[in-house]
């Protein structure tokens, strides 16, 4: 009886909850809505512009160690942190704090900041020429009469603003005397330095040294990497298998890699390899691969990498368990070591790269010649999927882990 | 499905590039086009900039190809986060205040003392255009004030009146006679830069000097 008076109430409220919702959604103004936007806009952007805000200011303050603007240290006040239009007043304390933090760990650009409350106060002042209301920093004739002469005798002005793909830094220095005169001016551009300049606050550097760094870094990965890995491959099953489970083999190989650019977009290897399970199987092989960069256009020192793989293995296992693996129509060569099962693979797989150290990787083997072998199938078929796939067939999966040196 | 399976085989080394390639932005549609500013670079020029991404020259490839970089970056300010009006004239903010600077400054001349103010319907971008109006000066060198030009209370009420184009000359006849009321030292080269947008819908930055009490526009 409950239920059937509350299911005309549930059923109301079900079908007028969107309405509701939609008519609730209807009262958000468009200047809202537009807010709204603009402050996920700024979420997004807030960062990478901090950066690079840090990095201007990185290299104003080289600069001033270079060439100081003052014979000696003189104390500045800061007076203004203008931040590209569209931001909050949350940059301008991280920025503002950055400075200072630079300033103080860098003694040798002769610009002390200076605390001055009554600079950046409203000042009223009124003489026989009239009455002026401003900034403490704007008048100065009246900021002498309210400060002493304790106070900065200069004042600051950061000027950040983003013009097209790049940010820009503009910084005055100005006398606190009667014409205001800038003494000290400076534009920066992130157009004109190199991408990593963000620098320790203790070690600061010029651009072109940073530059060099990163040519080194780029330059001391080297051309060459000697990969050491251990990759383990498992047989398909075939139709007519006499082994109830597929055939695994370990394989322990070391070669050597090389990149034909510093991005390492491409790089190519050759190595050799060999395994060994006594009793069962000795075996040897050469394989060749080449690699593709998937996770970007050049190879990230900081994010992990991903690569694509194609590659050539020549492989041959000598021992009893090879003689399972022998194509039915052409017949092992036995010697006085045993079976001898030789086949050559074509491979393709993914591989994962963190630092350049650390690889892990899936990969697949087509081995046209052990097709007919009976105790060698088609991964394919174990799909289910009924399909004809005719030469393509994986014989063989495997997973590899490797440390490169 | 074999031949299909072959063809996305011999492909799988090129997906990278693909997907890298900043022209397919345009997949994404117009509006995240507009994110991107985009510069064809010679291979030596883009390799010089970006020595991790952009290889060096092949002198074969050179001879054969012409090789070239489509370098893309997203603006800081994405369209939306400012009006319009003002992107436009932020955008090339640094190069049209130097050129409009040099204009001036080629005209008055040497020895000169400058002080400088913007005409912006918005405050915070008259700040922003006389602030690189300003560091654009002294870093040529010339003698600049941080002040801007001073006005009575009076003055500025009645330049409100005035449209753009009349205010400016008027505030210049005005400056000349409150400097030499106040006792200042008037010299005939010191100048008073006015750069200013004349119309609510335009977005391009008109500069005017003021020397000596005369006001003559430049652009």
């Amino acid at each position: 009886m409950i239920g059937r008076r509350l299911f005309p109430i549930l059923l109301a409220v079900g079908l007028g909850a969107p309405a509701l919702a939609q008519e609730s959604g209807s009262e958000v103004s468009p200047d809202e809505e537009r807010q709204a936007q603009v402050e996920r806009l700024r979420a997004e952007i807030a960062n990478e512009v901090q950066l690079e805000a840090y990095d201007l200011l990185d290299e104003l303050v080289f600069s001033w160690m270079k060439a100081p603007p003052f014979a000696q240290p003189t104390p500045v006040v800061l007076a203004d942190v203008i931040v590209p239009i569209g931001f909050g007043s949350g940059l301008e304390a991280l920025i503002e704090n950055h400075l200072a933090q630079l300033l103080i760990n860098n003694p040798e650009c002769n610009v002390r900041l200076a605390h001055c409350p009554s600079c950046h106060a409203l000042i009223v002042h009124s003489d026989a020429q009239g009455t002026v209301i401003s900034r403490g920093v704007d008048s100065p004739k009246a900021l002498a009469k309210v400060r002493g002469l304790a106070a900065a005798e200069h004042a600051m002005f950061l000027d950040f603003e983003a013009e097209g793909a790049t940010l820009v830094l503009r910084t005055r220095i100005t006398s606190l005397t009667d014409e205001l005169p800038i003494v000290h001016a400076r534009t920066l551009s992130t157009a004109t330095l190199v991408a990593p300049m963000l620098r320790s606050p203790t070690q600061l550097k010029s651009a072109e040294d940073a530059r060099k760094d990163y040519m080194q870094l780029l330059e001391g990965r080297g051309p060459i990497m000697i990969p050491v890995r251990l990759s383990l491959t498992a047989f398909a099953p075939g139709d007519n298998a006499t082994l109830s489970v597929p055939v695994p083999v370990p394989w322990l190989q070391v070669g050597a890699e090389m990149s034909i650019g510093s991005a390492r977009a491409w790089t190519g290897s050759l190595a050799v390899g060999g395994t060994f399970i006594p009793t069962v199987y000795t075996g040897g092989m050469v394989q060749g691969r080449v690699y593709r960069l998937l996770s970007g256009s050049s190879f990230s020192l900081t994010r992990p990498n991903v690569y694509v793989f194609l590659g050539g293995t020549l492989a041959g296992l000598q021992g009893p368990a090879a003689a399972i693996l022998a194509p039915t129509d052409d017949p092992p060569i036995i010697d006085f070591l045993g079976t001898l099962v030789t086949y050559p693979s074509v491979q393709a797989g993914i591989e994962l790269r963190v630092s350049n150290r650390i690889i892990v990787g899936v990969f697949a083997d087509s081995m046209p010649t052990l097709q007919t072998a009976q105790n060698v199938g088609n991964w394919l078929d174990q799909l289910g999927l009924g399909m004809d796939y005719g030469v393509v067939q994986i014989n063989s999966i495997g997973v590899e882990a490797a440390f490169a040196f | 499905m074999e031949p299909l399976f072959l063809f996305l085989l011999t492909n799988l080394f090129v997906y990278s590039d693909v997907a890298n390639d900043p022209i397919h932005a345009n997949w994404e549609g117009a509006t995240a086009g507009r994110k991107y500013e985009c510069e064809r670079l010679p291979q030596a020029e883009a390799h010089r900039r970006y020595p991790g991404e952009v290889p060096q020259t092949s002198a074969i490839a050179t001879t054969l190809f012409g090789v070239d970089a489509l370098v893309c970056e997203h603006r800081v300010m994405p369209d939306g986060a400012r009006s319009p009006r003002d992107e436009a004239v932020l955008r090339d903010l640094s190069d049209n205040v130097d050129e409009l600077v040099g204009l001036a400054a080629a005209a008055a001349g040497e020895d000169t003392q400058w002080v400088v103010d913007a005409y912006y319907p918005d405050p915070a971008v008259v700040r922003k255009v006389a602030s690189a109006a300003r560091v654009s000066l002294a870093e040529r060198g010339l003698p600049v004030s941080d002040a801007p030009p001073q006005f009575t209370a009076g003055d500025v009420e009645v330049f409100r009146t005035l449209p753009m184009r009349d205010a400016i000359p008027a505030s210049c006849r005005r400056w000349w006679d409150i400097r030499a009321q106040l006792g200042q030292p008037l010299r005939r080269r010191d100048a008073f830069l006015a750069l200013a947008l004349l119309d609510q819908h335009e977005s391009q930055l008109h500069v005017g000097l003021c020397q000596g009490g005369t006001f003559r526009w430049l652009r």
